[in-house]
């Protein structure tokens, strides 16, 4: 029986390593069993590195590594068919769920919103994921594996994006438009180029590149589609109308006033005044910072902003802020003028007016100049009382 | 995976795990070389495991709790010993009923005993 070295021991030990086993358990189990072959079969006058390769190439048909791939794909052999289950159960259900919820979302339905949360996020969560890993088990080569579940991933985050886009839950268009520039930039090119040196895929493979090009670019123009800029307008167009009547009725009160001359006219034109000016610096102010002019800028401004939609301005800069044109700020002078004009039988303001739970810049804005109107009508059905 | 001198490795594949349970049930602890010598010898060399087909079996084994495993060190080098558990003696049980079940099928449905006697 030979007797193997220390330094043989080592030397086989690094040849297996370098040879692509890196499981302990198996690089082991092939170290003793090498050495015991030499051990049994080797006599002493044959060459050791010459009976070593000849013993380790019993262990493979291509490369060792075959060893330790073959021992992981038997571990996880037995996962195989669950997930496959898992993947057929899950796209089944996910299937329906989306098919259904869209349907009672279309019809206005109750469950419409469930039915979505549930199959889109099984779809993206579960599904996708599971479909990318299977892929990446059966596909053949290299390039192949790692770009489909690559192409899978990035499907799951723009399934994820819709999903928040149709719950209008935030950070839907950054998840969207973020996952198809991802794909326009990464997987299409790659896919396109690997199936072009293949005569074989060339014509399909360019066909599904023009298809996944026109999907991407459909789907990234309606991420952001707001109203039409003829709705937008129309809109707009109401609030300059308001806005009108507002500045003619203030203009008229204040030329009444100087005509009537009255006592008690004067200090009610004086309290509407106060807080009209608050108000409407209230409303520059909320402008500027939107549209990042200066307030005197803000006080001229004509035609529609542009974010009408954000209420970030309206928390930062009303709802949550401090300072002179504030939320609290109003509150406090709505509360003083209904204070002082008490006994005028004018018709209180209410703060709580103002929408502020929905906070979007332009309904806050609009109903600024609600309250305006309010206090110079009541200011004006004054003026009407005194001359009777 | 097979190196058969004498079968095909269709022919003896899903067969390996019940050979080696079959082996660790008569022996009480065996080593991959051990296992790979024994079924040499009882076998007068007409079945040779390969080391690539033993070892993935052994840990795959391991995995499902049927066997349990034993270091041993030898100088700077690990055995690793493979011992039944109780789970692997009910397994080996229902293996060799299954296969001898199967065998008896195979011995029916190919007619063996009356092509013997024809020769």
């Amino acid at each position: 029986m030979y007797s193997i070295t220390d330094e043989q021991v080592d030397f086989i030990h690094n040849d297996i390593t370098r040879r692509g086993v890196i499981t302990e358990d198996v690089r082991d189990n092939i170290l003793d069993h090498v050495c015991c072959i030499i051990e049994y079969e080797m006599t002493a006058e044959k060459d050791f590195y010459e009976f070593y390769e000849n013993t380790i190439a019993r262990f493979y048909r291509k490369e060792l590594r075959e060893i330790e791939d073959e021992t992981r794909d038997l571990i996880t052999f037995k996962y195989y068919y669950a997930m496959k289950r898992t993947l057929k159960i899950t796209g089944a259900t996910s299937g329906l769920l989306i098919l259904v919820g869209s349907v009672f979302k279309v019809l206005h339905l109750p469950g419409a919103g469930v039915a979505l949360v549930l199959g889109l996020a099984l779809f993206s969560l579960v599904f996708l994921p599971l479909n990318a890993v299977l892929k990446f088990r059966d596909e053949k080569g290299e390039k192949n594996r790692l770009l489909l579940s690559i192409g899978m991933l990035i499907m799951a985050v723009a399934c994820i994006g819709i999903l928040f886009k149709i719950m209008h839950w935030p950070f839907a268009n950054i998840l969207i438009q973020g996952s198809i520039i991802a794909f326009i930039v990464f997987y299409v090119p790659t896919y396109f180029f690997t199936r072009l040196r293949n005569p074989e895929t060339k014509f399909n493979g360019s066909i599904n590149t023009i298809f996944m090009i026109a999907v991407c670019g459909m789907l990234f123009a309606l991420t952001n589609n707001k109203y039409s800029t003829h709705i937008a307008d129309n809109l707009s167009d109401v609030d300059v109308y308001l806005d009108k009547q507002v500045d003619h009725l203030h203009t008229e009160n204040a030329e009444t006033v100087r005509l009537v001359n009255d006592a008690d006219l004067i200090k009610l034109h004086k309290e509407t005044e106060a807080l009209y000016g608050l108000i409407e610096n209230t409303k520059a102010n909320l402008i500027a910072k939107a549209e990042g002019i200066s307030t005197q800028e803000a006080l001229k401004f004509q035609g529609s902003l542009s974010n009408p939609f954000s209420n970030d301005i309206v928390l930062n800069h009303f709802v949550k802020a401090g300072g002179e044109f504030s939320y609290t700020s109003l509150s406090g002078a709505v509360d003083n003028y209904n204070k002082q004009t008490a006994n005028d039988s004018i018709r209180p303001l209410d703060i709580a007016d103002l929408r502020l739970r929905e906070s979007l810049l332009s309904i806050l804005i609009h109903d600024l100049t609600q309250m305006q109107l309010q206090i110079l009508i009541e200011e004006s059905s004054a003026m009407a009382k005194h001359s009777h | 995976m097979y190196i058969c001198v004498m079968y095909s490795s269709e022919l003896i594949k899903g067969t390996l795990k019940t050979i080696v349970l079959n082996l660790l049930k008569d022996n009480e602890k065996m080593y991959g070389y051990e296992i790979t010598q024994k079924v040499k010898d009882l076998t007068n060399d007409k079945i040779q495991i390969t080391e690539g087909a033993l070892y993935p079996t052994l840990h795959a084994l391991e995995k499902q709790g049927d066997v349990i495993t034993e270091k041993v060190y030898i100088g700077k080098r690990v055995r690793k010993y493979y011992i039944l558990t109780d789970q692997g003696q009910n397994t080996v049980t229902e293996r060799v009923n299954e296969l001898a079940d199967f065998m008896k099928t195979m011995r029916f449905l190919l007619d063996l005993d009356s092509s013997i006697q024809n020769v």
